[in-house]
């Protein structure tokens, strides 16, 4: 065989393999997702069934996030569109109120009542994702749902999300155990902006943040000094980064309080408002979880 | 005769629009000359080229065979009254102060010796008991004589003034031409440009009639003709001109 | 006085010398009349932020200011060349550049969002800034430069003044421009880097142009405008500060905005030099003169016309202001002055 049949010949076979990846892609339905954490549970539940395609990358605060035309076109364009709902996507609600109900879910609306957190003003707190119990009951509302749309698959669906959430038990042991290793009085978490209520309430933490639920209004400095008074009193000597607010908010924090001569330092840096990226490991919701419990313990029992 | 001022070739133009055009001047030390042409002759454009204000295309000046930046100590400028904010937060004394800014140089501060000059100055075109006023409050007069204390404080040996009788009260006018005239007399050279045909020959000894080229230059007596006005405001010289240069 | 806190020690401290410093040198901008380019050069400030994020991947200060640094320059150079080679005018190709840059910025801030990264977040915080989270180096920071560029204009002073005033003069005089207006494009341009981080590219405009619009109602005297416009700035910095503190949530830059412009309103109604306050009460007084006076003046014009009643009458005669002539009322050499003095209400 000469050199040019070579070439000829696996130009023929690449052209194949591309015009398979496209069909392949044709076949599959497309999901549409907001936050990475959502976007990761898609893939968990329609396995290779599902084209996802999530509009926030890791890192882009969601409460911030402006949706572009590129973003708008995604939306009218898939098959399905799956949200957080609970004003999560501050700046995306009136391009998601245009979708038609039997193309979206929204995952807001399927939390039961006495499961939400809501803050002091009566605002939902949308950061459902680290109670891993409303996460679980989420993964079969959207097996459920995908079911619905693609009849031929339900069984898969089910199957895999069966999976998935004996996959999230074991994590939910797996942070109640580390969370043993902190004695009771140490369980003070305090981050960047209020998105650990629900991690809180489910692992008997006391959460505390700079800003509040969404990162929109600017952090004060009556929050910064009033936050740095807490540190003192409660003794808590760690603070946590979060990867989608700027380190400059925890940083004033953390010299507000060593202004009052109280020893505080960060900790680590959280996932908060979305997974890791594919370079940190952390890309999956489970990995981003285990991330953030260890940093969390690691920290507090140095 | 001894030329402080020499102007060789010297053309200007904005964007493709000659203002000035082959220019050649003499002009030797101690007279008084006028330069005098209709609208858009380019009587300033001269004066600004001649201090480095505008770039010229082409063509050199030179004071005593020196240029400009060399010489700029001995060279006094009256720019056109129009060309200041009047209402800037300034005095008088403050503005005439301004004349000494060259001499005293980057990174020095204001001595004794300047503020006794600028005295001097302002005594010298009657406005010493203005000194501490605010700028906005004078007439069109006062400003002028302003800025004539502010060029007389520049110790100079060449004044340019750039329409010094400007939307000026006839006493103001008199009192500058005297000045004028004493300058001359001390053996500065003083050029100055002007609009009013009727006071040429009255006020200057020298003259330059000038509408986008030279026109005549020369001692007043000697220039200042009939037919060398009529040259300088007629209409067609402007257009045989641009034939020429479109040549 | 008031028990402060440590955050809004700090932040009082960058915003009292951030203020200062640009009103101070907003002075000689405004003064020059461009006080647009002040508001031109932040917000083209925004690309090169964003820039230098895509190009490190990094969200340290120092690098992001650098590359506003480095932004608000190359605006700095197309302004000029659009001034040298294009018939445009100036506030027009200023309010291109400015729309422009931001424009660029924007796109860029969008692209950067999308793309993600986890260490982008608060790349949008420039835009409006954010002072609460100010930390010590960023307020030793403000203070260095803000002193620089006080020396500066201390050192170059007399140049910067005749320059703004006179530029022709200012080149007639030997001095040299290219090195003054690149001093002066310089100094802004490091106000405005370290203001961003505060205020943000929209608000500081207003940290530049307010104080000396203020100042220049108040004094007619170059060195008091700066001085007081620094003043205003500080205090401005202060109180908003303060104010945001107090509140919770208050954003802490437009309130020193919001601060700056109630400052330049009651300066332009209290002014002595033409303040509203001052021209209202000088026409009132004018009205009620004319009122009294009318038939005085009308005697004046017209001898022997005037009927007065009695009351008019005697107040004139009381004042000296009309006697009787032969026979005829006249109006007295102390009656002329008083017609005069009407209409010189100063």
């Amino acid at each position: 065989m000469n050199k040019i049949t070579l070439v000829v010949l696996s130009f023929a076979a690449l052209l194949t393999l591309a015009a398979c990846g496209t069909g392949q892609s044709n076949d599959k339905f497309t999901v549409v997702t907001t936050t990475t954490y959502i976007g990761d549970m898609v893939r968990q539940v329609g396995g290779n069934r599902v084209h996802v395609e999530t509009l926030m990358e890791p890192g882009v605060d969601p409460h911030d996030y402006q949706p572009r035309q590129s973003d708008t076109d995604r939306i009218n364009d898939a098959d399905f569109i799956v949200v957080n709902g609970l004003n999560l996507e501050e700046k995306m609600v009136d391009v998601l109120q245009q979708v038609a109900s039997e193309r979206i879910l929204v995952l807001g609306d399927h939390v039961a009542e006495e499961n939400l957190l809501y803050e002091e003003d009566g605002v939902i707190d949308p950061h459902i994702w680290f109670d891993i119990d409303i996460w679980k009951s989420l993964v079969s509302v959207l097996a459920d749902r995908l079911g619905d749309i693609d009849p031929d698959n339900a069984t898969f669906y089910e199957t895999r999300a069966n999976e998935y959430i004996k996959d999230l038990d074991m994590l939910d042991v797996y942070i109640r155990n580390r969370v043993e290793e902190l004695p009771e009085e140490a369980r003070i978490l305090v981050t960047a902006h209020d998105a650990f209520a629900y991690f809180g309430n489910a692992y008997g933490f006391e959460v505390h943040a700079v800003q509040g639920i969404s990162t929109e209004s600017e952090a004060s400095i009556a929050d910064i000094e009033n936050l740095a008074q807490l540190l003192v009193d409660k003794d808590v000597n760690r603070v946590f980064w979060e990867t989608s607010v700027p380190q400059s908010t925890v940083d004033a924090l953390v010299e507000a309080a060593q202004a009052l001569n109280h020893d505080v330092s960060v900790g680590g840096e959280l996932y908060s408002d979305s997974t890791g990226g594919y370079a940190s490991g952390h890309e999956t919701y489970i990995r981003t979880y285990r991330a953030n419990i260890d940093i969390i313990i690691d920290a507090l029992t140095e | 005769m001894n030329h402080v001022f020499k102007v060789e070739d010297l053309s200007v133009a904005y964007d493709r629009q000659p203002v000035l055009w082959d220019i050649d001047l003499d002009i030797p030390s101690g007279i008084l000359l006028g330069i005098v042409g209709p609208n858009g002759a380019g009587k300033s454009t001269l004066v600004k080229t001649a201090l480095g204000l505008v770039k010229p295309l082409s063509g050199d000046v030179r004071f005593m065979g020196e240029p400009y930046s060399k010489v700029y100590k001995k060279i006094g400028y009256v720019p056109q009254k129009g060309s200041v904010d009047w209402d800037f937060p300034t005095t008088v004394f403050d503005v005439v102060l301004m004349g000494r800014y060259g001499h005293i140089g980057w990174l020095r501060r204001v001595g004794k010796k300047d503020r006794q000059a600028t005295r001097d100055a302002l005594e010298k075109v009657g406005m010493f008991e203005y000194r501490n006023r605010q700028i906005s409050e004078l007439s069109g007069g006062q400003q002028q004589r302003v800025f004539l204390a502010r060029a007389l404080v520049q110790d100079a040996d060449i004044y340019f003034m750039d329409e010094p009788f400007a939307g000026v009260d006839v006493k103001t006018e008199r009192a500058i031409v005297g000045l004028l005239k004493e300058l001359k007399a001390n053996d500065k050279t003083v050029i100055v440009v002007h609009h009013d045909l009727n006071t040429v020959k009255d006020y200057f000894d020298w003259l330059t009639l000038l509408n986008i080229k030279v026109i005549a230059h020369g001692p007043v007596d000697e220039v200042y003709t009939k037919e060398n006005v009529r040259r300088t405001y007629q209409a067609d010289t402007l257009m045989s001109m641009e034939r020429e240069i479109n040549v | 006085m008031f028990d402060l806190g440590y955050t809004l020690q700090i932040v009082i401290l960058g915003t009292v010398f951030l203020g200062a410093i640009s009103g101070i040198l907003g002075t000689f901008v405004v003064l020059r009349n461009q006080a647009l380019i002040g508001d031109a050069l932040s917000h083209a400030t925004l690309p090169g932020i964003m820039i230098a994020y895509m190009l490190t991947g990094v969200r340290s200060l120092q690098v992001l200011l650098l590359g506003a640094f480095i932004s608000a320059l190359v605006a700095m150079f197309a302004l000029n060349t659009i001034k040298k080679y294009t018939t445009i005018k100036f506030d027009a190709s200023m309010a291109l550049i400015l729309s422009g840059f931001f424009g660029v910025g924007q796109v860029f801030l969008s692209q950067i969002q999308k793309t993600g990264g986890a260490s982008q977040a608060g790349l949008s915080r420039f835009i409006l800034g954010q002072a609460a989270t100010m930390l010590r180096r960023d307020v030793y920071f403000i203070v260095i430069v803000a002193l620089v560029v006080l020396l500066l204009l201390i050192v170059f002073w007399k140049e910067l003044k005749l320059y703004i005033f006179d530029e022709n003069f200012y080149k007639a005089s030997g001095l040299s421009e290219r090195f003054i207006s690149g001093l002066l494009t310089m100094m802004v341009t490091f106000i405005i880097v370290i203001g961003i981080r505060l205020v943000g590219v929209i608000l500081m405009s207003a940290l530049i142009i307010a104080p000396p619009v203020a100042a220049r109602q108040l004094s007619n005297r170059f060195y008091l405008n700066v001085g007081i416009a620094g003043f205003i700035g500080a205090v401005s910095g202060m109180t908003g500060t303060y104010l945001s503190a107090t509140r919770a949530n208050l954003p802490t830059g437009p309130v020193i905005a919001l601060v700056l412009g109630g400052v330049v309103l009651l300066a332009l109604l209290a002014s002595p030099r033409n303040g509203i306050v001052k021209r209202y009460v000088q026409i009132r007084i004018f009205r009620s003169r004319i009122k009294r006076y009318r038939k005085l003046i009308h005697l004046y014009e017209n001898p022997g016309e005037v009927n007065l009643d009695s009351k008019e009458y005697t107040y004139f005669i009381n004042h000296d202001y009309v006697k009787v002539e032969d026979g005829a009322l006249r109006v007295t050499s102390k009656g002329m002055k008083r017609i005069r003095s009407i209409k010189a209400v100063d």
